[in-house]
């Protein structure tokens, strides 16, 4: 990764001096495909046959003179994204399937499979305007966020024109190191520590196993955290900007905002997407506010547990995300309009509640991860034995 | 279609006091909302709900985002361009 990383930022200059400014959008495109033809040309024919059907379904749905007509279009795309989509999980899962498939970890499939969905629907709301290829492919083949998102939307993307700002690239030249330092470093230590604590709990006190969690929250944090330091600073020393994705997420004081600042882009889509559809839905079928609310968390965060990964670990993590905002969202609402208003609004307001409310979050959250790391069974008997001995 | 914005201010500082327990004394014009962490996305779609069958207005999901919901302002005009559809 590193050396790839150096021979890009040393495109930098050539990039600023020599390209004329008209031409950055088009030779930036050029240069993210050029790259993936080099690392495996079946990736490149891949993107761009990706990127020609979606191109072809948005402009088919945008200029359908029927709603039915363009909703069918964006069904049928998004129904071939969520079938790539699984192509590309099942393969990962080492189920055998592909196996020549490992190029598309790198370019991140599960990425590009968010990124046409939204395309698709935002293309039925007339969000876009007539849409050109090289704007679509442009997006889609955005060389800084293929590994590891973040998920940028379209309609931040596309009126984006690089302009040289020396304080932006040098910005980002010092994001790109924090990101490198955050993930093959601390990340990496902090992910070798707890991956032995997790795997054998035998040994080990009830303290080293809850420090075990501890260590492979930050770990998961500053892996990812760092990937997107990396993604956006790179994309700043080209002249892009794009959507900030973590914001001190585990200090946050319930699971709603916890989530409103981890991984921002992912839990903007699953909200535009599939929590606010899903619930209305059930909203317009009589359904009471509560219970649609909590099917929309339901569909929301089980489907994010399964876009992190097809197995029932990440499903069921998923699922006690959706637990966690319904208790939040819900129940903890309910149960505020019953006591009396100074309490709510000191439990809000007051610095120890405040950060007793940040401990209880950050444990809720850190417990939850060994699902995402081990299979549910050997969970369940780690906090088992974290829990009561 | 004008909008009766007193009306509107009242039911959206009744909403924020009756169900979300927020003392709306200090709820101004411009006071963020969404983005302060006030009102999460479960609230914003109850308040959208709300918005629609008081002021006969449809709300799109597409709609249902910080640009339209995140001060009183930007509520009073975003049902104002609803209902004048």
């Amino acid at each position: 990764m590193l050396p790839a990383l150096l021979g890009i930022l040393v495109l930098a200059p050539i990039y600023w001096t020599v390209v004329p400014a008209e031409a950055r959008r088009a030779v930036f495109a050029a240069a993210s495909l050029a790259i993936l033809g080099l690392w495996d040309m079946r990736l490149l024919a891949f993107v761009l046959a990706v990127t020609g059907g979606l191109w072809w379904l948005m402009r088919s749905a945008a200029e359908a003179t029927d709603a039915r007509r363009a909703r069918v279009l964006a069904t049928a795309g998004v129904a071939g994204f969520v079938v790539l989509f699984s192509w590309n999980k099942l393969a990962a899962n080492g189920s055998g399937l592909l196996p020549s498939q490992g190029g598309l970890v790198f370019l991140g499939v599960s990425y590009i499979a968010l990124k046409g969905i939204a395309a698709l629907v935002e293309s039925t709301r007339e969000t876009y305007g007539p849409v050109a290829f090289a704007d679509v492919l442009g997006w889609m083949a955005f060389l800084p966020t293929y590994p590891a998102g973040p998920i940028e939307p379209f309609e931040h993307f596309r009126p984006q024109a690089p302009t040289f700002d020396r304080a932006r690239v040098l910005g980002g030249l010092q994001r790109v190191l924090f990101g490198l330092v955050k993930a093959l470093v601390v990340g990496h230590a902090l992910g070798e520590w707890s991956a032995a604590i997790i795997a054998e709990p035998g040994p080990h006190s009830r303290s080293v196993l809850l420090l075990g969690l501890y260590a492979n929250t930050l770990r998961v944090y500053f892996d990812f955290s760092g990937y997107s330091d990396i993604a956006i600073g790179l994309a700043a020393v080209f002249g892009w900007t794009i959507q900030e994705n973590f914001d001190n997420p585990l200090v946050q004081r319930n699971l709603v905002q916890l989530w409103q600042h981890w991984h921002m882009t992912l839990t903007n889509w699953l909200r535009l997407y599939l929590f606010i559809p899903t619930t209305r839905a059930l909203m317009r079928r009589r359904w009471g506010h509560r219970v649609a609310a909590a099917g929309g968390q339901i569909a929301a965060m089980t489907s994010c547990g399964l876009w992190h990964g097809y197995t029932l670990g990440f499903a069921f993590w998923g699922f006690l995300q959706a637990i966690g905002l319904i208790w939040v969202g819900v129940f903890a609402r309910d149960l505020g309009r019953r006591l009396p208003l100074g309490l709510v609004q000191w439990w809000r307001s007051h610095p120890v509640a405040h950060a007793l409310s940040i401990l209880l979050t950050f444990n809720a959250f850190a417990l939850s991860l060994i699902f995402c790391v081990t299979d549910i069974e050997h969970g369940w008997r780690y906090l088992a034995r974290l829990l009561v001995g | 279609m004008p909008i009766d914005e007193p009306a509107l201010d009242a039911a959206v500082r009744d909403y924020l006091e009756r169900e979300l327990r927020i003392a709306t004394a200090d709820v101004g014009p411009d006071t963020r909302l969404v983005t302060s962490g006030l009102i999460d996305s479960v609230a914003l779609v109850r308040l959208a709900t709300i918005l629609e069958e008081r002021f006969a207005i449809v709300v799109p999901d597409r709609d249902i985002v910080v640009d339209n919901f995140d001060t009183l302002r930007l509520i009073r005009a975003y049902v104002a361009r609803q209902a004048g559809r």
